[in-house]
């Protein structure tokens, strides 16, 4: 092909799509304004414009028609089907991993490196900010002495990183930041603390633990009912 | 008729034109010591009128008004003396105008890094000096009105059409968005006539006009007068200029509430925001094509003026956020967009290149002109016009990119139904790269601008001295007014100035009446919540204090329902949470994380330790300490009267509680300190601070009640 095929093709295109005058035939669409000199051609509306704006007009009209009228869509539902496609899939994916989801046989480290390991991870994780290095408490409660506010023992300990503490206390919960073997670490370092000395040791809260490890009572855990909870909470207010 | 002999202003000009190129340079420094902090978050440190939260309302105030309203004085006193065939009106005004408006510009940079600010943004300045710009606004369109009385051209050119919407815009919209009442007359502290939705309807209403009726109709303005003017070309079309210019003032007006997608906005006001933004396209590139196509036939021109350059890419550049806007104004788009720097990204293509480029074309055209020489150096245009775009790309691509990564780390989660970034901060530190290479873009678009500065200046120095320009033209005969036979519409309406203002101002009325007015007077659109109470008077205080450090520029407090932000913040946020919040404060960007239900998430000590010095308790943040609120003293004396003025707005404070206001702030002060002293460290550094008087126990006790009132609704419930 020559460019000058080419260029016919696209000069083509172009008239067709804008229905300018020819350069050479603008005195045709010359209007007799003259503003401080600027002259004003009157070329015609471009067809790809004008159509443009026409299918603009009638999506918007539609749009607003389907949802306003139709009820084809809302926010407000947006969200619960959200909310229950995602329970869904999480319960489906909890029942075909179940072992994922059993911590109640996890044990404590007692190995040098592991507890190394939770040392570095005690720090690193900014348990430090809360605790302090010397786990002594500052934000947050001694975790060197005998008292536990969410049990102690390695069974809950462990839990109370993974789902966090109690509202308004500012403990995270750490399971999506921190994997289930670090926690592990953490716990077990979190352990060997006990009747260490502090700088300046906080006032012990909680209750004495006996030390055992059992896991105390907790309330609604499962993301399937917590979803739930949600949902009628969500309704609640809506009735409102 | 004979002609007469007068003589244009070019003396109001060149003042404005300097105007420009001074607080061009002011609003692109603080812009980019704004930018530096993201990388940088102490490097100001402890410096309370230098902090992020204060300065950056005084960039884009400096950048709005300061260089871009200058830009557009400068075009407009050029180009409508020429186009009416007449002087200005009065002189004397056109000083007031000037003077006025840099004296309003000046207060501006001295009250927002003080904290004086009404956080409503790009609405940020208090009361008196909301005051001072209306009434220089009306020296303006009088003026104005005075020119286009007495001009000697017979109709009035597409540019003038432009000037007058916004002339009538913009009045409407910042007086209505600014209302407010004063809590004393001798201070510079208001509440916002509205609250909660309604305050957010209206200040959306307004921002996105803003942006339509002071960064675009006066641009266009000046591109209908100087690019065929600079090309030497005939405007392309006559007709689509009308029917852009009435679409645009009409449709656009309406669109504002996509500011507000999948807030807590009742969805048939969203919806329209949507529907008029998708409807705006082609109105848009109406004004985009005829001024591209404007330069048919002189594109071997373009290749050599850099003038020319600065105009193609600004045209185009405006194309391009007007494509983008409307799909982002677009629900499932918008989801992924809102909050993130997407949008930061998005208003500077609209920015840097489209008022920045048209404004820099136009300032080297007129230069010559004024100073009747030619420019001291074209190559230094070429390497501003070089150095500009590459820095306009280095300054939006990364911030594109910035703005879908975090919204991907945002919401997602993993297979067991956990999020993955579960710590905000970890979205964060992932794109601090794209923020040093925004900084790098912003440094180059400074450079080039600077680079304007001395060639303008150069220019000014090798010219004449600037003098009025004799011209001449007759007066017009009077006619009738009313349509002559075989008169079309609208050049008749283009003779009949009053009219045409009239037309356009109720053009532009009726999109904001439809979808205002309903949602006061509607109550469904704001369904009540009855455990929703008004703020204690410590935390009404807080509140303020919150306001004063702008907080709300990093932080929004409006939980979207999305799953994800559910799980990351509690529960959604609800129209009906906010009817006591003078102003609204829901916020646009998040910076950091969302706030809304932060109240009761953390204990006091967190917060003070994490006021005092973020990274101890977020190590990595970006976020600044705020350690003068530590020993700043708090002043409460006018808590009574804050509370008097929030119950003539209709917060049902009684008069027992607004006389015991300071007896209750003392109290619940002391109740914050004595539960800070739960920390044995807090006990050893600040147990004699006296830190119940201290503004940061206001600050807590506020961050603490945040969305709780809909908690306390839940264990009355139970």
């Amino acid at each position: 092909m020559s460019n000058n095929e080419n260029m016919g093709f696209w000069a083509k295109f172009i008239k067709a799509a804008t229905k300018a005058n020819d350069l050479e035939r603008e005195d045709e669409v010359m209007l007799d304004h003259n503003y401080d000199g600027i002259q004003e051609l009157d070329n015609e509306l471009p067809p790809w414009w004008i159509w443009g704006f026409y299918i603009t007009i009638a999506i918007s009209i539609l749009y607003y028609i389907l949802i306003h009228i139709f009820g084809w869509y809302g926010q407000e539902d947006e969200y619960q089907a959200e909310l229950v496609a995602h329970t869904e899939k999480v319960a489906k994916y909890k029942a075909e991993h179940p072992e994922l989801f059993k911590t109640e046989n996890l044990v404590a480290f007692t190995d040098a490196e592991n507890l190394a390991k939770g040392k570095e991870l005690f720090a690193t994780k900014t348990c430090t900010a809360c605790h302090l290095a010397d786990a002594g408490g500052s934000i947050g409660p001694n975790l060197t002495d005998d008292y536990w506010i969410l049990g102690g023992g390695f069974q809950n300990i462990f839990n109370t990183i993974t789902k966090g503490g109690r509202p308004g206390k500012g403990m995270v919960a750490w399971e999506s930041t921190i994997k289930q073997e670090e926690r592990q670490q953490l716990a077990s370092y979190i352990l060997t603390l006990r009747g260490t000395t502090p700088a300046t040791p906080k006032a012990a809260e909680g209750d004495l633990w006996e030390g055992t490890d059992k896991k105390v009572e907790e309330g609604v855990d499962t993301l399937e009912e917590g979803a739930k909870e949600i949902i009628k909470e969500v309704k609640e207010v809506i009735n409102e | 008729m004979e002609k007469q002999q007068f003589y244009y202003d070019n003396k109001i000009v060149k003042l404005f034109f300097w105007a420009t190129v001074l607080w061009g340079v002011v609003a692109m420094l603080v812009g980019l010591m704004v930018a530096f902090l993201f990388l940088y978050p102490n490097y100001m440190a402890d410096i309370p009128w230098l902090s992020f939260g204060r300065l950056r309302p005084l960039h884009t105030n400096a950048a709005i008004f300061a260089f871009v309203g200058n830009g557009f004085f400068v075009g407009m006193y050029y180009s409508m003396q020429r186009l009416l065939k007449t002087r200005m009106f009065s002189d004397f005004l056109g000083r007031v105008h000037f003077w006025g408006w840099q004296l309003v510009i000046v207060l501006a940079a001295v009250t927002l890094p003080l904290g004086m600010t009404s956080s409503k943004e790009y609405a940020e300045l208090e009361w008196p000096i909301d005051i001072l710009v209306v009434l220089i606004w009306v020296v303006m369109g009088i003026n104005m009105i005075g020119t286009l009385l007495k001009r000697r051209q017979r109709h009035i050119y597409v540019a003038i059409w432009f000037y007058i919407s916004t002339l009538v815009t913009i009045a409407m919209l910042y007086i209505v968005n600014n209302l407010e009442l004063p809590v004393s007359m001798t201070g510079m502290k208001s509440y916002s006539l509205y609250a909660g939705v309604q305050d957010a309807l209206i200040q959306w209403w307004y921002g996105h006009n803003a942006v339509a009726f002071f960064l675009t109709t006066p641009m266009l303005g000046l591109m209908y007068y100087f690019v065929p003017k600079a090309a030497n070309r005939p405007i392309y079309s006559y007709r689509l200029s009308i029917i852009h210019f009435w679409t645009l003032i009409f449709l656009y007006i309406w669109a504002g509430p996509h500011h507000l997608l999948y807030t807590a906005l009742p969805d048939w006001a969203q919806n329209l925001g949507t529907v008029f933004s998708i409807m705006l396209i082609f109105p848009s590139w109406g004004g985009m094509i005829n001024g591209l196509l404007t330069l048919r036939g002189a594109w071997d021109k373009v290749r050599e003026d850099p003038i020319l350059k600065f105009f193609v890419v600004a045209i185009t550049a405006y194309g391009m956020a007007t494509f983008e806007g409307p799909m982002l104004a677009f629900k499932n788009l918008n989801a992924i967009a809102h909050y993130t720097d997407w949008i930061v990204g998005h208003v500077h293509i609209g920015t840097l290149g489209w008022n920045g480029f048209i404004i820099a074309g136009m300032l080297y055209w007129l230069v010559k002109k004024l100073y009747k020489t030619e420019l001291y150096s074209i190559k230094l245009a070429n390497y501003h016009f070089w150095i500009g775009t590459i820095g306009i790309l280095f300054y939006s691509m990364p911030l594109y990119i910035a703005g879908f990564t975090q919204a991907f780390l945002w919401k997602q989660f993993n297979e067991a139904g956990v999020l993955v970034y579960g710590n905000f901060l970890e979205t964060v530190t992932q794109i601090i790269p794209m923020y040093a290479m925004r900084a790098f873009g912003g440094t180059l678009y400074f450079t080039g601008f600077l680079i304007l500065a001395y060639n303008l200046i150069m220019t000014a120095k090798q010219g004449s001295k600037v003098e009025d320009e004799l011209a001449e033209a007759a007066p017009l005969e009077l006619i009738s007014g009313k349509r002559a036979k075989k008169e079309a519409i609208h050049p008749w309406l283009e003779r009949k100035v009053i009219l045409f203002t009239v037309l356009s101002f109720i053009a532009v009325a009726i999109g904001g009446a439809i979808e205002i007015i309903p949602m006061f007077l509607v109550k469904s659109n704001v369904p009540v919540i009855k455990s929703v109470k008004p703020y204690s008077p410590l935390e009404l205080v807080g509140r303020d204090l919150y306001i004063r450090e702008g907080c709300n520029n990093c932080h929004s407090q409006m939980i979207r329902p999305f799953r994800s932000e559910v799980e990351r913040y509690g529960e959604y946020s609800k129209a009906g949470e906010f009817v006591y919040d003078h102003p609204f404060l829901w916020g646009s960007r998040r910076t950091g994380p969302d706030l809304h239900r932060i109240g009761g998430k953390y204990n006091n000590n967190w917060h003070f330790n994490h006021m005092m010095e973020p990274d101890l308790t977020s190590p990595g943040t970006i976020m600044p300490r705020y350690s003068w609120m530590i020993t700043n003293d708090l002043d409460y004396a006018d808590v009574g009267a804050k509370m008097s003025t929030l119950s003539a707005l209709g917060v049902p404070y009684s008069e027992t509680e607004i006389a015991g206001a300071v007896a209750s702030l003392e109290a619940q002060a002391k109740e914050v300190e004595a539960s800070l002293h739960q920390d044995p460290e807090f006990v050893k550094n600040y147990a004699d601070s006296n830190i119940q008087n201290k503004e940061i126990v206001a600050i807590i006790a506020y961050l603490q009640r945040m969305g709780t009132d809909i908690k306390a609704n839940k264990t009355a419930q139970n």
